[in-house]
């Protein structure tokens, strides 16, 4: 995995040297931007185990806008599989926006799914069509995951570490991970990476993530903790390693990458974020393959 | 939780608490310490022929009396004709007289001016020894500046364009940024110059990006000139003896880049006895050695080191005793001369930059070293033979547990170059010669122990050049200059080179062997420059040029970064090309005291290279299929004031400037502006000598601020939010000003005690704007509405440093 981890983590780390002889200060401005003209935004991840696939369908708004973006309701919303299946998805009743298959449903790896959506975004009294296609990869089994307990830098944590077999061809992964009920489901919380460096090798252990002891959550300060994750001894991790198409990982990464803005040393100038779907419309439809695996984090010895 | 994100929250924390402590111990400091020295030895004269309009030629040496080093720019006046030149940079001048007795003045500020009667019936050979003229020494620095003064009417006659030269006494009274005196910082306040971001030692000439500027440290290339990130450049001001910066017109010896030429020249041939200087300042400290072994050899040693980390050790955390941050400079350089006709000169460079802590390691650094030899075939025709090495390398090495790696990386050229300069006459100069050089450019090989080695492709080129150039003096009036430059780039094996489809998707590839040439490039650069002197002290000019670049940085970040993989044209990637005219009126005043000019440019550039939204730069062995190519263009009007004797010196500039490209596949094809695009640059740097014990300065700065994104819209995706842009580069950051205070304090001014010591107190940003470096977002708010963050670098930054000499 781990050399796109690691090649991001060293630049942080370096970073965060940096951040040492420099003292700068941050503080909350106010930019006067135009806001755009609305898009309709379209997301939806297929998976292939058997449940109510979802969709949601949403309207972007000016960055600062002190509202949550609009929900769409009332769109015709179908997922067609490459033999010709179709499954239509309904909007959820209480939640507006979400559609929902109504028979339990699974991709299959290898084949292809097209997403429609049919609504007036506009309002102009004539419906528009948006659609896109996603590729159900192959599945990659994890063997297990095991959890040590290093200490670095003065510091205690639990390190989560994988065992599976890279797949031959060109492959791309997120994880996405659960501690005891919580779920971490937000994009920026998935781990991302391709298999540059492991292509088709055993993956021996190599560290997903160093999770801070909740024992230590006070040293650091309330904002940072934030956006952490902290485990105690006892706690059980179970991790969904997900195979993803090349352009599905891409729109994570890029989505990690911009949400936080500027980046001086190791970013790019700032971009939007790519899309599979037609028609002006923004957003992804992907699929991933899914397999699980979970254990308890230990007593520290 | 992601790696990522962990190392962005959670070691940032955990780094800026051990950082603030660091702070402290980092504030403030350095430089201003001697230099002094010149070029080489004379052409010694031959027997000169008389030439037909019965003139005959003086010519000779001139050089410090105690020192015996040449003198440049000494101006050389004969009395009775009101006609006079001055010494080049190896003291050497030459006149064409018709026979007769004259007076010759020769004078050179600092020194006590001869005047002396001169009988001229035949070509001769007459040398002069100027004594120091102490009573005029106002300021230690003083001296210094003085030596390199250029000839003192030049800014009016030379034909070269865009040229800024600054002296180290200048430099050095500049106030700086941590006190750590530098040149770059120093050139960044010249008209149409700026830095990349605040405080960065990267810069863009008129326009263009940082790869576009050539650096040289004594002819060689130097990649990366920055430490800390580009905080600090890597010339150490001790042992540096002058600095010129070319904004576009660059002398035909040179080529390679489309902006700029940095020329940076090292101290040389000092022959008297040992002397030295330093500084201590509080992030480096600095000693400077030079002196001489008999009177052909001279040699300067020079070192610079930071020292921060060195207060980490007595640290009570264990992990923060683990940790090192710091960089270091070493110079070296000897120089023999073998006769009037031969010198030798051998010049080192080392310099590294180390970030390491239990868990992690990065070093990058540059190592140059060459060897040059000159020689004098006789009076009207010398050459400089020279070989260079240079290499620029980077490693980062994780050592935590689970994920160990190590990434090396690095360029490496050799470089070969042979230059001629020959007077034909006295009214013409031609300077030729040829240049070869073998870039490797070896972007990265990951190991790591569980795992197979990772690595992408070294890349061979290989760059030459044979160029003619030259000078004439038409008439009183009119001087034109005029050459050409073959440039000429090989691809060498061994090498994988991949096909694109219009998606930039690799379809197919083909293999070469090693030493296979599989690729060519030729470029004809043609550069004229046209001087027309109005008056003595007025002149307008104008010049074409024309430059390519056939190697380019995969950097698109906006402050730069250590981690500069460089890769080269190739079949897929054309060279990039400038095309330049430039129109400029010079006037001096109050016998060149003032030397005022405006000057006008346009310059088109085709083949330019931007990269793909998102491109993923790094390790990456399909990196062309990120690129993109367009056009771009940049035009502007700089004037210049500048007032270089007296009590008060300085310069004042502004510049008005639009720098934009046109890439089809980007920003949908529409214009948009250079991330270095600014339209208004004020740039103040006075200085002002109360006495010979104090000496303030002062430097403001202003510009319109740098073109940015700003998001106009957002979408959701499970309860976070993304920004959408509306274009590129369609906003400005609130405009950037500064203003840095220094005053220079000598305790106790007497040029024969042996150790002379000097403080300088120092303020950056003495007013506390609040320069926005970065703009971030932050949705972890109350409300959950994202907000902008600002990001500024520097407060108030007071520093001081303690400079000796001896």
């Amino acid at each position: 995995m781990l050399q796109h981890n690691l090649q991001r983590f060293l630049v942080k780390t370096a970073a965060s040297f940096l951040a040492v002889c420099m003292c700068g200060c941050t503080e909350t401005i106010e930019l006067d931007t135009d806001n755009a003209k609305p898009v309709i935004v379209i997301y939806g991840v297929l998976t292939d185990l058997p449940s109510y696939q979802e969709i949601e369908i949403s309207s972007s708004t000016g960055y600062f806008d002190n509202q949550p973006n609009p929900r769409i309701s009332d769109a015709l919303v179908s997922i067609t599989s490459e033999d010709g299946t179709e499954y239509t998805l309904t909007e959820v009743d209480t939640v507006p926006g979400l559609y929902r298959t109504s028979v339990l449903m699974s991709g299959t790896p290898g084949k292809r799914y097209t997403l429609t959506v049919k609504t007036d975004f506009d309002g102009d009294g004539v419906g528009e069509t948006y659609s896109a296609e996603a590729k159900m990869e192959q599945k990659i089994d994890l063997d297990s995951i095991t959890i040590t307990t290093p200490e670095m830098m003065g510091y205690k944590f639990f390190s989560i570490n994988m065992y599976a077999m890279d797949v031959p061809d060109k492959s791309y992964y997120f994880i996405r991970y659960q501690v005891n009920d919580s779920v971490y489901n937000k994009i920026s919380r998935y781990i991302v990476f391709d298999d540059m460096g492991i292509e088709e090798q055993y993956i021996n252990g190599a560290s997903i993530g160093y999770f801070p002891d909740r024992k230590e959550k006070d040293r650091f300060t309330e904002e940072d903790a934030q956006h952490m994750t902290f485990i105690k001894p006892g706690d059980t991790i179970r991790i969904q390693l997900c195979s993803i198409s090349k352009g599905y990982y891409n729109f994570l990464l890029q989505c990690q990458k911009e949400i936080a803005g500027e980046n001086p040393f190791f970013g790019g100038p700032l971009s939007n974020v790519t899309t599979n779907l037609s028609n002006g419309a923004i957003g992804y439809f992907a699929a991933r393959t899914i397999s699980e695996k979970q254990h308890v984090a230990p007593v520290r010895k | 939780m992601k790696l990522d994100h962990f190392f962005q929250k959670g070691f940032h924390s955990l780094l800026f608490r051990t950082s603030t402590r660091i702070c402290m111990l980092l504030f403030v400091c350095s430089s201003i310490a001697m230099a002094k020295s010149n070029p080489y030895a004379t052409p010694s004269a031959a027997d000169n022929p008389v030439n037909p309009e019965n003139k005959y030629k003086v010519s000779g040496t001139i050089r410090d009396l105690k020192t015996k080093e040449p003198l440049l720019s000494v101006s050389v006046n004969v009395k009775e004709l009101k006609k006079g030149t001055s010494t080049d940079e190896n003291g050497a001048y030459s006149l064409s007289l018709p026979k007769g007795t004259y007076t010759f003045v020769v004078s050179y500020i600092g020194y006590k001016t001869i005047t002396t009667r001169v009988m001229i019936s035949a070509a001769m050979k007459r040398d002069f020894n100027l004594d120091m003229d102490t009573l005029l020494m106002k300021e230690v620095v003083v001296e210094e500046s003085v030596v390199f003064k250029e000839k003192k009417d030049e800014t009016v006659t030379r034909t070269i364009m865009g040229v800024d030269k600054l002296s180290i006494g200048e430099i050095k009274k500049m106030p700086a940024l941590m006190g750590e005196v530098d040149v770059i910082k120093a050139i960044q306040l010249l008209p149409g110059v700026q830095p990349t971001s605040e405080g960065s030692s990267g810069f863009s000439v008129r326009g263009g990006s940082a790869d576009q500027n050539l650096i040289l440290l004594d002819q060689s290339t130097v990649y990366n000139a920055g430490h800390m990130f580009g905080f600090f450049s890597v010339f150490n001001n001790d042992i540096v003896d002058k600095v010129q910066l070319y904004k576009g017109d660059l002398p035909m010896m040179y080529g390679g880049r489309l902006s700029s030429l940095l020329d940076v020249q090292l101290k040389d041939d000092y022959t008297g006895k040992l002397r030295g200087s330093g500084g201590l300042g509080l992030i480096s400290s600095r000693l400077m050695l030079e002196g001489s072994l008999g009177d052909k050899t001279s040699w300067v040693l020079s070192g610079r080191r930071s020292y921060a980390d060195l207060f980490l050790k007595l640290s009570s955390d264990k992990s923060m005793r683990e940790s090192s941050i710091y960089f270091y400079d070493l110079n070296a350089k000897m120089t023999h001369r073998f006769s009037a006709f031969d010198k030798l000169s051998m010049n080192l460079y080392m310099g590294n930059d180390n970030f390491g802590s239990s868990i992690a390691r990065f070093s990058y650094g540059n190592k140059v070293g060459s060897l040059n030899w000159k020689h004098v075939y006789h009076e009207n025709l010398y050459s400089n033979l020279s070989l260079h090495l240079t290499d620029y390398h980077f490693l980062l090495q994780s050592d935590m547990e689970n994920a160990k790696a190590k990434w090396v990386s690095n360029i490496t050229d050799l470089t070969v170059r042979w230059d001629f300069t020959r007077s034909v006459n006295s009214n013409l100069v031609l300077s030729y010669g040829a240049t070869s050089t073998l870039h490797r450019f070896n972007p990265g090989l990951i190991t790591q122990p569980d795992y197979d080695d990772f690595r992408v492709p070294a890349n061979n080129t290989l760059e030459h050049s044979l160029y003619l150039s030259a000078e004439q003096e038409v008439n009183d009036k009119l001087t034109v200059r005029y050459g050409l430059r073959w440039g000429f780039f090989q691809n060498m094996g061994s090498a994988t080179v991949y096909t694109y489809n219009k998606n930039y998707e690799a379809i197919d590839s083909t293999r070469y062997g090693a030493g296979k040439i599989y690729n060519t490039y030729h470029a004809l650069e043609p550069r004229v420059g046209v001087v027309y002197k109005l008056t003595d002290q007025s002149s307008v000019k104008a010049n074409y040029t024309r430059n390519t670049q056939f190697i380019q940085l995969a950097n698109n970040s906006s402050s730069g970064s250590p981690l500069d993989l460089w890769f080269p044209a190739n079949p897929n990637i054309k060279p990039q090309a400038m095309d330049m005219v430039s129109a400029g009126y010079f006037q001096n005043f109050n016998k060149n005291a003032i030397e005022a000019s405006v000057e006008v440019y346009y310059k088109k550039m085709s083949h330019l290279i931007d990269f793909a939204d998102h491109a993923q730069l790094m390790l990456n062995k399909k990196l062309d299929g990120e690129i993109r190519v367009g056009n771009g263009k940049a035009y502007g009007v700089e004037l210049m004031v500048r007032k270089n004797t007296g009590a008060l010196t300085g310069f004042i500039n502004y510049t008005l400037s639009r720098s934009e490209r046109t890439i089809p596949e980007i920003n949908n094809g529409k214009t948009y502006l250079s991330p270095f695009d600014k339209t208004h640059s004020i740039n103040v740097s006075v200085s002002y000598a109360l006495s010979k014990k104090w000496n303030f300065s002062a430097a403001w700065v202003y510009s319109t601020g740098n073109p940015t994104s700003y998001p106009t819209g957002r979408f959701e995706i499970g309860g976070e939010y993304f920004p959408v842009y509306s274009g590129r580069n369609e906003y400005r950051r609130t405009d950037y000003h500064r203003l840095d205070l220094s005053v220079n304090y000598v305790p106790k001014h007497d040029t024969k005690r042996f150790w002379t010591g000097e403080w300088n107190f120092s303020v950056y940003n003495a007013y506390g704007q609040k320069n926005p470096w970065i703009i971030t977002y932050d949705q972890d708010t109350p409300t959950g509405i994202p907000e902008a963050n600002m990001t500024y670098l520097f407060g108030m930054v007071p520093s001081i440093t303690y400079n000796f000499k001896f």
